[in-house]
Order: structure tokens, then sequence, then C-alpha cells
């Protein structure tokens, strides 16, 4: 009776097991065929010239996405510009004054504006943006992009503040280190991989969104470094050409998702990279 | 006492409704070091944080009376110009993990903005590392991170870092020529440290050396 016992238990234990380990490799399958199918179909068109050039017209041969790679760089670039002072100096006060009224609001701000869907983030940019300067531009993407990419700063920052020791506070300011300056160089350093995670995530999540760019940076089929006017992106132009009747600009989009996924990977892989480098043992 | 560098008149502290000392007298005798000892919990760090003003950090801290630092009202001071001349080691050593054991001696006045050319920095280093004991060990490592460092050498960096800026008095828990016994928050008595742990003139003080509470 006993020993059928153990041996129902060691049989209930290894059908758990096989259970947790099915169910972990199916959630790689995903991802794993996303990868293999993007690379299948991009990799054709994947070469130099298709990074420095610009895309022609239907019906000619060739063509890149120069102008893409160089408008996602740029709208990166203006959304982090808004987004990483604003976001730092956000999570610093969450820290710092954790308890007060105006940090409870921020801090539920930021939540709630996190969970707004990203095509609402794109109106809210036309409305204030667009509509005033009466033209789509770089700019109001940027600007879209990093009410975007707010939160998820000021998230890290709070989250990797709070895991510094006081102790290390009360150091600097026990030797009459004023309180700004004690939080500039004494504090943010220590926070330092932390808030480049944060910002790496931030950039990540933005560098593929498409809704928020519809009706802000608009796309522009020519090179543009015009922040005023209409710009190119690499997910704009993954939506404009897969959803296009010519077989030619498909591939185009595959190559471009390809570029994208990537940048995005390579983005992940950095931010990993400098969490387990940069970490500062207290 | 003559001209002592520190004078603690009738000093309470609380924080909230809570008492943490009462009716502190006190006169710390100049480049002398004295020791405050006590059971833990009976305000020794209080005393300690609130002559450097560090009790101001903690919300719901309150303190009377008066501390003056040669002859000057430390309460009437800009606190952190205070706190430049009180150097002050925690009870846990508590370096600054971002910078090199040369830059954590000097952190003082860098951290501050003070300027130092070469030649200012390497004699302070040395000056300030010998006088803590701890040159010997590190002189080597200046350009790197403390980390490696043990804990007791970590304080040693910590002590280092305080005399660098030539503080009037540094305050740490350490022993010492002068003893000062604080019993829930009252001073029990005070005077010659080998005075006091031989022949103790209050009852509480002997109980307490002799392990009868604490």
């Amino acid at each position: 009776m006993r020993e059928r016992s153990i041996h129902l238990r060691n049989l209930q234990n290894q059908a758990f097991v096989v259970c947790v380990v099915l169910l972990s490799v199916l959630s790689i399958i995903p991802l794993a065929f996303i990868l293999y199918q993007i690379l299948h179909n991009g990799i054709a068109s994947l070469n130099w010239e298709f990074l420095v050039s610009l895309p022609r017209p239907v019906g000619e041969e060739g063509g890149g996405i120069a102008n893409a790679i160089v408008g996602t760089g740029l709208l990166i670039f203006l959304a982090s510009l808004l987004a990483i002072p604003m976001g730092i100096a956000a999570g610093v006060y969450f820290s710092e004054n954790s308890g007060s009224r105006l940090s409870y609001w921020g801090e539920l701000s930021v939540e709630i504006l996190q969970a707004v869907p990203s095509i609402v983030i794109g109106i809210i940019a036309y409305e204030w943006v667009v509509k005033p300067l009466h033209s789509f531009s770089a700019f109001s993407g940027g600007v879209a992009l990093a009410i975007m990419m707010l939160p998820v700063i000021a998230r890290t920052t709070q989250e990797t503040l709070k895991l510094i020791p006081y102790s290390l506070k009360e150091a600097a300011l026990a030797l009459g280190v004023p309180y700004w300056r004690t939080l500039l160089k004494v504090v943010l350093p220590s926070a330092l991989s932390g808030i480049l995670t944060g910002i790496l995530l931030g950039i990540a999540r933005i560098a593929g969104e498409t809704a928020p760019l519809l009706f802000t940076a608009f796309g522009n089929p020519f090179m543009n470094w015009n922040v005023a006017r209409p710009i190119e992106s690499l997910p704009l132009l993954i939506f404009n050409y897969a959803t296009s009747p010519y077989p030619q600009w498909h591939t185009i989009a595959w190559g471009a998702s390809l570029v994208l996924v990537i940048l995005v990977l390579g983005l992940n892989l950095i931010t990993r990279i400098v969490t387990a480098r940069w970490k500062i043992q207290f | 006492m003559e001209n002592p560098v520190l004078r603690v008149e009738d000093f309470s502290a609380s924080f909230g409704q809570h008492r943490i000392l009462s009716e502190v007298n006190l006169e710390i005798e100049r480049e002398r070091v004295t020791a405050i000892m006590g059971p833990s919990g009976c305000g020794k760090t209080t005393l300690i944080r609130c002559i450097n003003r560090m009790h101001e950090l903690t919300a719901g801290a309150s303190v009377g009376g008066r501390v003056y630092l040669n002859g000057e009202d430390i309460y009437r001071m800009n606190s952190m110009l205070l706190r430049r001349r009180i150097g002050m080691v925690f009870q846990r050593p508590n370096p600054f993990p971002t910078m090199c054991i040369q830059d954590n001696v000097l952190a003082g006045y860098q951290l501050n903005g003070i300027r130092l050319n070469r030649d200012e920095k390497r004699s302070i280093v040395e000056k300030s590392l010998r006088r803590a004991a701890l040159w010997d060990e590190v002189k080597d490592d200046l350009p790197r991170r403390g980390v490696f460092l043990s804990g007791g050498q970590q304080q040693r960096l910590c002590i280092a870092r305080a005399l660098a800026m030539n503080p009037e008095i540094a305050q740490a828990a350490r022993v010492s020529d002068f003893t000062a016994f604080l019993y829930l928050g009252e001073l029990v008595e005070f005077g010659p440290s080998k005075k006091m742990f031989t022949t103790p003139k209050d009852q509480r003080t002997e109980e307490y050396l002799t392990g009868r509470f604490g």
C-alpha cells in the first residue's frame, strides 16, 4: 500500500514536470516561428544597398528603406530628448517624496498613461501639435512617442532609486553636500544602470509603434531631416508596403521587418548587458 | 572644563511623541577622544545625529536646548556648513560605491564643488588615509573602486573621508579617554573613562558596567 502510494506520487511528479516543460516550450514556439518567418522572407532583400538607398517607384527593381531608417532614428531621438529628462525627474520625485499627495497622483497618472492605447496618444498629439502647426511633422511624431516612453522611464527610475540604500544619501549629506548635489552626484550615478535599462526599454517600446505615427509623422517617401516636415518610419513603411498590391513592395516590407526586429532585439540584448555589467554593488 | 570644543546645554530630542533625549548637559574637550556609552536604544546615535543636525532629515524630529560648537550656536548656523565642520562616521560603513578609493576620501571636497590641484589631492588623500590607518593597505589601489575592501577597511575609508575635511569634531562609535554614560535618554555620569570604568560615581553606571542591566 505504502509502496504504491510513493510510486503514484513519483508518477504525479513526473507528469507535472512534463507538463511544465511542454508548456514552456510551447511559449517559445511563437517567437521561433516569427523569427523564422521574418528571416526567411526578409533576408533576401537585406543588403547594404537596401539600407542606404531610397525607395524606387513601382516597377523599378531595387530600392531601399534609408528614409525609414533615418526617420525612425530621428523620431527615437526626438522622443528621447523629451521623455528622458522628464521621466527621470518624475521618477526621482516619486521616490524622494513617496507619500506626498503630488507623488501619489503622479504615480497613478503614470500608471494610467502606460495603459492608454497608443492610437489615442496619436490623436492627442494630432490635437496638440499637428493642428496648431497646420502640418504633419516628425516633431509631432516625437511628441506622441515621448508620451509613450515617459511612463516606462519614470517607473524604472523610481524602482531603481528605491533599491539605493538610504545610508548612501546620508553619507553625502553628513559631508555637508547640498541635497540637489547629493541627488545628482551620488544617488543618480548609483542608479545609472537601472535608469539606462529604463531608457533602452522605452526605446524598444516605441521603435515598433505604428498607430501614434499614422496622423503625426504621417510618412514620407523621400529622405527628410527636417523635424517640421512629415517623416517616414520603419513601422509605417511596413504597414504601407505590406498592404499595397505590389509583390515587390511586399519583399521590401519583409526586409524592413527584419531590420526592425534586429533593432528591437539588439536593444533588448544591450539592456541585458548593461544591467549585468554596470550593476553597482552596495 | 576650559574652552570645550562642544557644549551641549539642556538638550532634549523627540521623534513625534517619543522622547529620546532629556536635558542632556555635556562638554566635549578639545583634541581629546570622548566616548558616549549606553545600552542599545538609549539615544547615543540620536545625540550624535543632533550635533550634526542630521536629525532634521527625519520627519517628526524636534529638539530643545542649545549646542555650541566653539561658542557658536549650531542651530543658528547653515546646516550644510555645520556638517562640513563636524565629521561623521556612521555605525555601518557606507563608502560611495560609484567612486574609487581616492575619490571616496576626497568626496567631501568633490561633492561640494571645491576644486583641488593634483598635489593638494595627493597630500590630503595620503594624510587622511594614514590618520585612518588604511594607507599601507590601499596605497596601490587608489584608483580602484572600494567594493573589494573588507568591512573594517570600508569603515576606515569612511573615517578617512570624514577626516579629509579637517573637521573640528569627528563623531563615531569608538573607545576613548573620556566617557559619558547615557541611560534612557538621561545623562547619568560623565568623566575620564578610566575613572568611570574602575570607580563609577553613579550606581546605575556600576550596574551597567557589571552587567546587571543593559
